[in-house]
Formats: C-alpha cells, structure tokens, sequence
C-alpha cells in the first residue's frame, strides 16, 4: 500500500515538472503579443479638419448647383 | 470654421435613387445596409415628394449620447464618425437615432449583429487618410483628397447638397426665391393644376 502510493505521488511530480517545462519553454519561444490597439489616429488627428474648401472639385460643385442663376 | 452639412431639395428629386447606389458602390457597402435611402411620402398620389436620407451628423447627435462605449467622435468639420475597433454593436445608437443611420450588417441579439455601420460623409474613419484599413472599414475618405460626399457629386437633378452649410443654405435660397417652394413652386400649377395644394 505505501509503495503503491509513492508511486502514484512520482508520477504526479513528473507531470506536474513537463507541464511546467512546457510553459516555461512555450512563453520564451514566442514573444509576448502587442497590446491590443483600436484605431490608428490619435485623437487630435482623427478630429482634424478634411475639408478643402478651395479644392476645384468643391468649387465646381458650389458653382454648378448655382445653376441657372 | 466650415461645418458640413446634406440639404436636399425636395422639389428637385425625382428618386432615382442614384445617391444610393452611388454611395453603396463606393464604399462597397455590404449586404443589408444602406447608408443612404430615399424616403417617398404620398407615393403614388398628386403631391408626391421624395427625399434623401442618410446620417444628418447631428450637432448634439443622440447615438453619441447614447453609446456605452464613447465609440462616436465629432469632427472639426462637424462630420459625426464612429470606430468599428470600439463598438460592441449593442444598438443603442440605432434605437436612439431619429433618421434611422446607424445599421447593422446581421440581424440578430447583442453580439451577434456585427459592427455598426453608418454615413461617413466620405470621410472615411479614425484610421490613416486613404490607407486600406480604412477602405475596408469605413469606406473612401473623398473629403481629404479634396472632394464632397459622392452621393450629392452624383445628383443629376442637383437636389441633393453638400458641403458648407452656410454655403448650400445660400444656393437653397437662391433656388427658392427664384422658383419658390412647394405648391408655389414653378411648374406646380401645370403638373397638378390649382385644386391641389401642398
């Protein structure tokens, strides 16, 4: 009965030892991932203003739907 | 500071839906939502009048308000944007948003209905100007490469404005002090006769 459970306590620690191993040599193989980022543009850039108002397309626009006047 | 603005002339638009189609094509909008729609009321009947919806940018904009995950940012031009990265697709903003814009690419409960989708007034999203994230998550940012909402450039009966708000209130102005409005308007007489008014 007790060499019985020497045995099994042996085992256990095997175990216990390669799952460890294995972790340990998982984690030092791959590097930790970057941290989790939503949106490219901070939150000046994002809320900057676009719009060219002198660009020919928006006075082409403006122009044209003057017409006929 | 210019602020953006839709106008749409109602007494010019003959709901050719052009607008929408441009706008789903280029921003190749997915499957069940339109970001732009026009909306007929009296169909069928003397009186008829279509006009163009989409997101309005509101200046106090309810789904701004209503986002649980401050998801929703204003513009220095007044354009109301949203991050996909951000959003849960909970739904609130679209319960909230009077002009049904907010939409979503699923049907479905929480969680399950994807990302919200809505008008971007061409201006693409919080990602860097023209890059392809971008492209595949808002659509093209026509506003930085010096150009106006697709939808209103493709008009062809010139009822749908964009741009400057002070600026397309001053052409609108023109347009109704010259031809009127409504059952004022010219040519309402001739379409109608007198006995209807609107």
């Amino acid at each position: 009965m007790k060499r019985e459970r020497k045995t099994t306590l042996g085992r256990r620690e095997f175990l216990r030892t390669l799952g460890a191993g294995a972790t340990v040599a998982a984690a030092a193989a791959t590097p930790l991932a970057d941290e989790a980022r939503a949106d490219t543009e901070s939150n000046d850039e994002k809320r900057k203003s676009r719009y060219q108002a002198n660009s020919p397309e928006v006075q082409t626009f403006y122009r044209v739907n003057r017409y006929p006047s | 500071m210019a602020r953006m603005k839709f106008l749409c002339d109602a007494d010019r638009c003959i709901e050719c839906n052009a607008c929408v189609t441009a706008c789903k094509n280029e921003h190749e909008v997915p499957w069940g939502i339109n970001r732009r729609r026009v909306v007929t009321i009296n169909d069928g009947k003397p009186g008829e009048r279509s006009v163009s919806m989409a997101c309005m940018h509101c200046t106090d904009a309810p789904c701004q308000a209503v986002c649980p995950v401050n998801c929703f940012y204003t513009t220095a031009d007044g354009v109301v944007l949203h991050s996909k990265d951000l959003c849960i697709g909970c739904g609130y903003c679209f319960y909230a948003c009077p002009f049904g814009a907010p939409q979503y690419p699923r049907v479905g409960n929480f969680g399950s209905r994807g990302k919200m989708d809505k008008c971007t007034y061409c201006a693409g999203g919080p990602e860097a100007d023209g890059s392809l994230a971008e492209y595949e998550k808002y659509g093209t940012n026509r506003l930085a490469e010096g150009k106006l909402p697709l939808c209103a450039e493709m008009c062809s009966t010139k009822s749908l404005l964009a741009g400057d708000g002070e600026i397309i209130a001053q052409i609108y102005k023109e347009r109704v002090v010259k031809r009127g409005y409504g059952s004022g308007a010219w040519g309402w007489k001739t379409a109608y006769r007198e006995t209807i008014a609107s």
